[in-house]
């Protein structure tokens, strides 16, 4: 097992579902989805292959990789997961299958879907594996672009207003790392894009480090959504397809928070160090803004991209605290957010699918037309306010006491939103779910097997990370307390 | 000697055979278009032979290096496009298409010197052989007033620009007492140099070149001439002419910048200038010639960008983009010139619904553009990562992020024709654009290579670093 390359065959998966698909004449809907629903399983499987070959034990990389890419330049095709790493890629696999899954439902230019969903996929599966800072950039790049045709092209609402938006201010943020990159790579004493080699030789001045960190935290925090350049992030959501606000909401955000805490936090600690209190208090204010705004909103996808922002700001709050404990809950609560809205958003285009509206007020009893949907998207919600029990708790109890001896008076301006949250959320549960049927629900039936697998699926994710949190902490606590040993 | 001058041969004998074929009265334009590629076909053959050669001839004016050689290969290469894409010349009458191939040549033949020049009275003679028979070419469209107004406009302007250089160049003449680019070197080593000549001098001979170049503050000639003129030589001028000058500017900025310290601060903040200006103003453009003329002056921006960076890594970086350049530029024509099929003078709103209409060539655009924008993983990122990383290494770092941000900005604008090609609709109902066979599998191949280059830009790199350019651009 461990001559494997599993790293590289997992990235491989959307490759070759991608050339595959090419192949594909354009009118075989049925093969491209099943071509894609196959390299995700793959993907999924040796995922969890890797998930569980990890040795838990151990804080360093594992699974690691090298080869020669550019010698002139110092850089090299260089892979290697660690617990956060191994826990990302999972939420990628996991989020890909479901979305995969989820898309069955597209109809039109099929196969054009597909072949940019995957190179998303790929983007986002090279950029958690990658350490080499050139080829992570790469790959971060290759899974931002595909959004702006997925949105502009499949997407609902104001999609033209939302792509462009999404796509200039992301892009704008990768020109603020572009720039702290390069900085680095001619003020560092070894010209290397190698994470190890920077990391541990670059000896960046205090100065220097002050001055690229807030590139950093700015220019990835930009995809993480942190406010206020959260901006882009509901809009976008409510655009794009089902499987695309999905993948964005499950794994797209996360990626600018693993970018802060790895291209960020880990190379640059000292400037990490001077901009902490900026950057706690920009993430707690996103964990208020994002509760207060998403409790305005008529519109399913508007509530859901807005507690995003709120529980995106948990995670870069948790970063910014900066203890073992609460970076380990910042990741935890990547996961588990990844599995919840991932879980949401399908849900939500499943009933948008049958009724077309996403207004709160046109449902009313779905728990009894449509039992099983319903169940799922009640266990995402509930997840989400944190109840004990589902994966959120765990990631938000970690993150409030890890935070609390850094920032205690943030800490307690942050729980109360989260039961703000609590109140939100359960009236629209109590709203859309229960009480009299009304407007489009006698129109909604209840998931096909298929469809019910993706959700369904997440939902037991959901259940069984809440009731075992250590599944997920054992693998990331070991690299939470060597990061600040 | 003749295998030395094999490339320039080459083009002269297209020249020869072209004027001999253009006195013939019922010469079809085909024939003449097809004797100008087979003959174009030649002149890569002759170029890639010839690109280990070096040499220094006629009395130390012209200079063979393994820097020329490669620039007039990117020459050939891109006048062996033009030929096979400028295809059909619509706007240019009739009688005088075979004329336009005669020029083809003759430009062609100019640009190739300028790659050599050793000597600035050679600079001048290539620099004007090229111009006036641009300035002929642009002149050729007759179905509107306004294109002859904008030929007009462009000779007059470039006349003044010439002057100007010309005038700088006797002062440098006067300076250095002597006008090969190797006695002004050596003059300059031993001090023998009156600064009061040399300064104005060099300063009249650089506007020139950056006229030529349409760099800020020289730029006003490009978007007319570019909307103005036929799209072939629209195409001609954003792709090989404008690679011509840059080859020959560079090789004296290299000569020149241990003398003269100054020089790179003035250049890097005209590249800054040129790209934010080219950046700006393109957001305002409705007609896709007139964006693409003022995409291609922030583009020039760049590459002046990493000229500054003399670090060893710079003519490699100079060398990298340049050829990316030119695959992009030649993609994005010749997506304009397959919408000229329906309508003349296309606006990026004609670009609406291209995606429907021809997937191929909206794909090829897209890759382009972006490209264009500098988005990883394409070509274009990494040739800028190149450029920019070399001015970085100078200690440019402001001058950097600058072009960054700029990269970030032309992004909206580029944005703006991929959306009309992608998230728009088609006018009519279903309308698919035709597309020739040819510029099909230009599309892509040119798009495949934009992506490959980016993706494994490796082997380019190794062959550009083992040609040693460094060295070659020295005195």
């Amino acid at each position: 097992m461990d001559s494997l390359p599993l790293l590289s065959l997992i990235l491989l998966c959307p490759v070759v579902g991608v050339v595959t698909l090419f192949a594909v004449p354009d009118h075989k809907a049925t093969v491209v989805k099943w071509v894609s629903f196959t390299v995700a399983a793959i993907a999924m499987l040796l995922s969890l292959i890797m998930f569980i070959g990890y040795d838990r034990g151990n804080a360093g990389f594992q699974f690691v990789e090298q080869y020669a890419w550019l010698p002139g330049l110092n850089s090299t095709y260089h892979v290697g997961v660690d617990g956060t790493g191994a826990v990302l890629v999972l939420l990628n696999a996991i989020v890909m299958l479901t979305g995969v899954i989820t898309s069955f439902s597209v109809q039109f230019r099929v196969k054009e879907y597909f072949i940019l969903f995957l190179v998303l996929v790929t983007g986002v599966f090279g950029s958690f594996i990658c350490l080499d800072f050139l080829l992570f950039f790469i790959f971060f790049e290759i899974a931002v672009l595909p959004m702006y045709l997925l949105i502009g092209i499949w997407g609902s609402t104001n999609r033209e207003y939302a792509a462009l938006k999404l796509t200039l201010m992301l892009l704008a943020g990768s020109g603020l790392v572009f720039a702290g990159l390069i900085m680095t790579y001619f003020n560092s004493a070894v010209r290397s894009f190698d994470f190890f080699a920077l990391k541990e030789h670059a000896a960046l001045s205090p100065d220097m480090q002050n001055i690229i960190y807030p590139l950093m935290f700015l220019g990835f925090g930009t995809l993480a959504a942190v406010f206020p350049l959260h901006n882009w992030s509901p809009d976008g959501h409510v655009a794009a397809p089902t499987a695309v606000s999905m993948l964005h909401a499950g794994v797209l955000m996360k990626l600018g928070a693993y970018g802060v805490l790895r291209y960020g936090i880990e190379m640059y600690p000292i400037g990490a160090e001077t901009w902490r209190t900026v950057a706690a208090v920009m993430a707690a204010g996103g964990v208020v803004y994002g509760a207060l705004v998403a409790a305005q909103q008529t519109d399913l996808k508007y509530m859901i991209g807005y507690s995003s922002v709120s529980h995106m700001g948990l995670v870069m709050f948790g970063l910014a605290a900066g203890t073992s404990y609460a970076v380990s809950g910042a990741v935890f609560q990547m996961f588990s957010h990844g599995i919840m809205t991932a879980l949401f958003f399908s849900a939500v285009g499943f009933f948008y699918e049958q009724s077309h509206t996403r207004d709160i007020s046109a449902y009313g009893g779905l728990a009894r037309k449509a039992p099983w949907v319903s169940i799922c998207f009640i266990l995402a919600g509930l997840a989400g306010i944190g109840l004990p029990g589902l994966a959120g708790f765990p990631a938000e109890f970690m993150i409030f006491v890890g935070a609390y001896e850094k920032f205690p008076i943030l800490t307690l301006i942050a729980v109360p939103s989260l039961v703000f949250g609590a109140f939100y959320m359960l009236r629209v549960l109590q709203r859309v779910f229960f009480g009299p049927e009304a407007g489009h629900t006698p129109e909604i039936r209840d998931l096909s097997f298929f469809g019910g697998t993706a959700r369904v699926g997440l939902a037991a994710l959901i259940v069984l990370f809440g009731i075992m949190p250590r599944l997920l902490s054992d693998v990331i606590a070991p690299y939470a307390e060597a990061l600040f040993k | 000697m003749i295998d030395v001058l094999l490339p320039e041969v080459s083009a002269l004998t297209g020249l020869l055979i072209l004027f001999f074929l253009s006195l013939s009265d019922n010469l079809s334009d085909a024939l003449a278009r097809r004797v100008t590629l087979i003959w174009s076909l030649v002149t890569v053959v002759c170029s890639f032979i010839a690109l280990d050669q070096t040499g220094l001839l006629f009395s130390e004016s012209y200079r063979i290096d393994s820097y020329s050689q490669l620039f007039k290969l990117i020459i050939a290469v891109g006048l062996f496009f033009n030929a096979l894409l400028g295809w059909p010349l619509r706007s240019i009458p009739e009688e005088q298409r075979t004329e336009y191939y005669l020029f083809f040549f003759s430009a062609g033949l100019g640009m190739m010197l300028l790659a050599s020049v050793f000597n600035f009275l050679v600079l001048y003679l290539a620099m004007e052989l090229v111009a006036y028979s641009v300035y002929a070419m642009v002149g050729m469209r007759r179905d509107r007033t306004e294109s002859i107004e904008s030929a007009v406009k462009y000779f007059l302007v470039g006349a003044v620009s010439s002057a100007v250089g010309l005038y700088g160049l006797s002062l440098i003449y006067g300076a250095a007492q002597g006008l090969t680019f190797g006695a002004l070197v050596e003059a300059l080593r031993q001090g023998t140099v009156e600064p009061r000549l040399l300064i104005p001098g060099v300063v009249m001979v650089f506007s020139s070149f950056l006229f030529k170049l349409a760099a800020f503050p020289f730029h006003v000639w490009a978007p007319d001439a570019y909307d103005g003129a036929a799209s072939p030589v629209a195409m001609f001028l954003a792709s090989v002419s404008k690679l011509a000058g840059i080859a020959a500017l560079f090789r004296i900025v290299y000569l020149l910048h241990p003398f003269l310290p100054r020089l790179e601060t003035a250049l890097g903040v005209i590249a800054i200038l040129t790209m934010s200006y080219g950046n700006f103003v393109a957001f305002r453009q409705k007609s896709a010639k007139r964006l693409f003329a003022y995409s291609s002056i922030a583009q020039a921006g760049y590459i002046l960008l990493g000229m500054i960076g003399f670090a060893a890594s710079s003519p490699q970086a100079v060398m990298f983009y340049s050829i990316v350049y030119l695959l992009m530029n030649l993609v994005l024509f010749l997506v304009t010139l397959a919408l000229e099929e329906s309508r003349a003078d296309p606006e990026i709103s004609s670009f609406a619904g291209l995606y429907k209409r021809n997937a191929l060539l909206a794909f090829s655009l897209m890759v382009s553009l972006f490209s264009l924008a500098g988005v990883p993983p394409l070509s274009g990122f990494f040739g800028k990562w190149l450029l920019f990383s070399s001015a970085a290494e100078q200690g440019h770092i402001w001058l950097v992020v600058l072009a960054i941000l700029n990269s970030v900005i032309s992004l909206y604008y580029y944005l703006f024709v991929v959306k009309a090609a992608y998230f728009g609709d088609p006018d009519k109902k279903y309308s698919p654009l035709p597309s020739t066979f040819t510029a099909r599998s230009a599309a892509f191949v040119l798009s495949v290579a934009i992506a490959m280059l980016g993706l494994f830009p490796r082997p380019l790199f190794d062959f550009l670093t083992s040609l040693n350019l460094a060295q070659a651009l020295a005195p």
